[in-house]
């Protein structure tokens, strides 16, 4: 173990002031620390994207990134998509999708394929079927097939489901 | 009620979509350790020696096993069995016992007090592994009794499985 570094993010819109083991991944900060378990760590290497989180509105995978490189940074992870606070807080247009179109079964991959679909959408709303697979192609999931995914994004790119907050 | 044909909605969805899931690795119960395996870096090899004491030594190690403190398990068995035939040679013990025979045989376990610290006493176990010739093909190795195996040769077994006509059902399929 090595001394600690002060870090300083901000978590779901929480500040939060930590120090950490300089060599401690990201995920396992927001994790352990930060009790935001609903980020999951497949992999540990990179490949499965079911830890994407956003940094400063970019999709990071959060097991590659040190979690001292997000010093200064603003954290969202899936606990922050629900419209208000608590268990019964409103589900985003997205995620409301997601249900609708079957896009989740075992659900361990879900918040990885959320926070990448939903910086697509932040940044392009109306991602046609071509792009949204293009970007969903970077996470793996093992359990539908990928159409499904697919589908609940494009609902919401093609405005069958509101987008008001995703 | 017959939901046959019918979308369900599913009970389930809304707390994984939440982030609200508990999955294996939410779990921490006190006192809980925390297992790193340390597995083969080569495919085929006689193990000389496994030094444990370094990473015995580290902080936070409870305990590392190896084969020798696995004596008297049974070996891994064989998820379907085929009457007549003997895969006792072939069975891997759960950590590996004389010799490894793929990358990433297990052969040695961690128990830890962290993670972290899992890995890092994982690193220190020394593998003193004498390296044996491979086979890479399943077509080409039918001559070879390796030591590894007990000198069991590498067709295990043959089984025989067929019904029916073959050829007629192709001819009448024509």
């Amino acid at each position: 173990m090595t001394t600690p570094v002060p870090l300083e993010l901000t978590a779901n819109g929480a500040p939060h002031t930590l120090a950490v083991d300089p060599r401690r991944s990201l995920a396992d900060v927001l994790r352990r620390d930060l009790r935001l378990t609903g980020t999951t760590v497949g992999c540990e290497t990179g490949a499965c994207g079911s830890c994407t989180v956003l940094v400063d509105g970019e999709a990071v995978r959060s097991c590659l990134m040190l979690a001292v490189q997000a010093d200064g940074t603003a954290v969202e992870t899936v606990e922050s998509l629900a419209e208000g606070a608590g268990p019964d807080a409103e589900l985003s247009s997205l995620q409301r999708s997601f249900k609708e179109h079957f896009a989740l079964q075992c659900g361990f991959c879900t918040p990885g394929f959320l926070m990448l679909t939903t910086a697509l959408l932040r940044k392009e709303p109306d991602a046609d079927r071509a792009r949204i697979t293009e970007c969903a192609a970077a996470n793996l999931c093992r359990c539908t097939g990928y159409e499904p995914i697919v589908d609940a994004v494009e609902a919401v790119a093609r405005g069958a489901i509101a987008l008001e907050d995703a | 009620m017959n939901a046959i044909g019918a979308s369900v909605p599913r009970l389930e969805d809304d707390r994984l979509l939440r982030g609200l899931g508990r999955f294996h690795d939410e779990i921490v119960r006190p006192g809980q350790l925390w297992l790193r395996v340390v597995r083969s870096p080569v495919a085929h090899a006689r193990i000389r020696g496994i030094d444990t004491a370094a990473a015995a030594a580290h902080p936070g190690t409870v305990a590392v096993l190896t084969a020798a403190d696995l004596a008297g398990m049974p070996p891994v068995p064989v998820r379907q069995p085929a009457p007549g035939i003997d895969f006792t040679p072939y069975l891997q013990s759960a950590l590996a016992d004389g010799h490894v025979r793929y990358v990433g045989d297990p052969v040695a376990a961690v128990l830890s007090e962290d993670p972290y610290l899992a890995e890092d006493a994982a690193e220190l176990v020394a593998l003193d592994l004498e390296e044996l010739p491979v086979s890479l093909d399943a077509r080409t190795g039918a001559d070879l009794h390796p030591e590894s195996w007990r000198g069991a040769g590498a067709t295990v077994g043959t089984v025989d499985f067929a019904y029916g006509d073959v050829d007629a059902a192709f001819a009448a399929a024509a």
